[in-house]
């Protein structure tokens, strides 16, 4: 990819990205943050800063701290990860989801269980690499799906108990819980990921 | 050698310790026909940043293992703000000194285990926020199980710069009085490499730090450093007054330069 271009030298990595242009976390509670259902179906958030400026944010992605025993608490909210933006950056925290009122706490916890349904892979139909963008068409438990992975030395992650996680660019997140199981011709497209 | 620190009977414990540490003569060997340090000794003031040289295998990562107690000295002494360290209670040594080291410590349990291990007692919001510090924060989110995710022994879910900054995590959340940074030798990417240094400028603020590096640029902002060299501190002062003596800085310094002419000119 000699011909892509960084505007920012040092900025070439999307971690690095991050480091650059940081935008300070902050606890979101009712006072200052309103959450709602964008148009797409996805969750839009309302921020008011301390001196009252006020931010939209069209999509926002939700994440758990201690996803299995603390889902409600420490609830991260980010800016999407887009093609254009790269890795999005946490716009704050919710220390507790109950400090919403009820409506909120059922989108945000839609949202949540959504993000943390993870479809098993069954059979690896495709992965196709254009421009360091993955295309994937897999048979998952959820049926069959195609997904777009990118940086894949952070997005493909190998766990301690060998099962292995893929996320997406759009936060769907994959598992393969043994990789044994898998019949080769799958094996063989994405053992160099590995 | 296996090491065998006990508490001596009357030994003492301190709140927090300050950081001037004093070694007197020390000597010291793993094994007795090699020595390592023969006649080691320096002074180091409270709020002083110093930086330790050396080649490979000088003993540096030893001089560390020593104030720490990890093995006691054979010869001379070495003391923590007037006291000898054999006569400080291991508990002290252990709650006040953080070691950011090349072998990074990380035992079979959660991250959050892992960064609480020095004290238990912290909140996972003050988990949160150092690992926030160390530039952690956001790699371990994106974990489908968060700060919940298991690593350990193996680790092989997570790569070198992210247990350093784990490691790094621990130490921030530990607030220690004294700081010691023994560099990976490994090189590392330079985006990681800008993460965890901009993390380890926030570890090192207000504290005593000795900082042993391999990359002469890592030491830059040190007051003044400590060439070691055949078991003896050879030179002592600012990198300025080091190039000038033409001794071991020096040498490394050059040496150095030319690795990385050789580097550039390769790509
Ligand atoms: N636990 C040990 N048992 C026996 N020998 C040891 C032990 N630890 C270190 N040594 C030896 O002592 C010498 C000094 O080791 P040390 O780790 O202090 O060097 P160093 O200056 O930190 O080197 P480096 O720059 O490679 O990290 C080396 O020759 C090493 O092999
Ligand atoms: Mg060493």
């Amino acid at each position: 990819m000699a011909e892509t271009k960084v505007q920012n030298p040092a900025a070439e990595n999307d971690e690095d990205a991050a480091l650059f242009e940081k935008r300070e976390s902050v606890m979101l509670t009712p006072e200052n943050a309103v959450f709602s259902r964008s148009e797409g179906g996805l969750i839009s958030l309302d921020l008011t800063g301390p001196d009252g400026e006020r931010e939209h944010f069209e999509r926002v992605v939700v994440l758990r701290s201690f996803p299995i025993t603390d889902p409600d608490e420490y609830i991260a909210v980010r800016e999407p990860e887009t093609r254009k933006s790269r890795r999005g950056h946490e716009i704050g925290l919710i220390r507790h989801i109950r400090e919403f009122d009820e409506a909120t706490v059922a989108l945000l916890n839609e949202e949540l269980d959504r993000r943390y349904f993870t479809p098993e892979i069954h059979r690896i139909l495709s992965v196709k690499d254009k421009l360091g963008y993955y295309y994937w068409d897999a048979e998952t438990s959820a049926g069959k799906v195609s997904f777009v992975v990118n940086n894949i030395s952070s997005n493909i992650r190998i766990l301690e108990d060998e099962r292995i996680f893929i996320f997406d660019i759009d936060g769907n997140c994959f598992q393969i819980s043994d990789v044994t199981k898998l019949d080769r011709a799958s094996y063989r497209k994405i053992e160099i990921y590995l | 050698m296996i090491p065998d620190i006990t508490d001596a009977p009357n030994a003492v414990e301190l709140e927090t310790i300050r950081g001037d540490i004093v070694f007197d003569h020390v000597g010291f060997h793993y094994n007795p026909n090699r020595p390592i340090l023969k006649d080691v000794s320096f002074t180091i003031h409270a709020g002083d940043h110093v930086g330790l040289v050396g080649h490979t295998g000088s003993g540096k990562s030893t001089i560390a293992n020593l104030i720490t107690r990890m093995y006691d000295v054979i010869s001379g002494s070495i003391s923590i703000d007037g006291h000898n360290v054999k006569e400080i209670k291991v508990e002290t040594l252990r709650r006040n000194i953080a070691i950011v080291s090349q072998e990074i410590y990380l035992f079979r349990g959660t991250i959050a285990e892992n960064i609480r291990y020095a004290r238990p007692d912290a909140t996972m919001e003050e988990v949160i926020d150092a690992a926030r510090a160390a530039n952690a924060h956001d790699f371990i989110m994106r974990l489908p199980e968060g700060y919940e995710t298991l690593i350990g022994i193996g680790s092989r879910s997570l790569s070198g710069g992210e247990r350093q900054r784990i490691s790094i995590a621990r130490a921030l959340l530990m607030k220690p009085s004294l700081l010691i940074l023994d560099e990976a030798t490994a090189a590392m990417d330079t985006e990681t490499e800008r993460l965890i240094s901009d993390a380890i400028e926030k570890l090192i603020k207000g504290r005593t730090t000795i900082t042993i590096a391999h990359r002469l640029s890592t030491l830059k902002d040190c007051n003044y450093l400590m060439a070691i060299e055949h078991g003896e501190i050879a030179e002592q002062g600012t990198a300025e007054e080091l190039m000038e003596k033409k001794g071991v800085y020096y040498k490394l310094y050059t040496l150095q330069s030319e690795q990385m002419k050789k580097v550039m000119a390769g790509l």
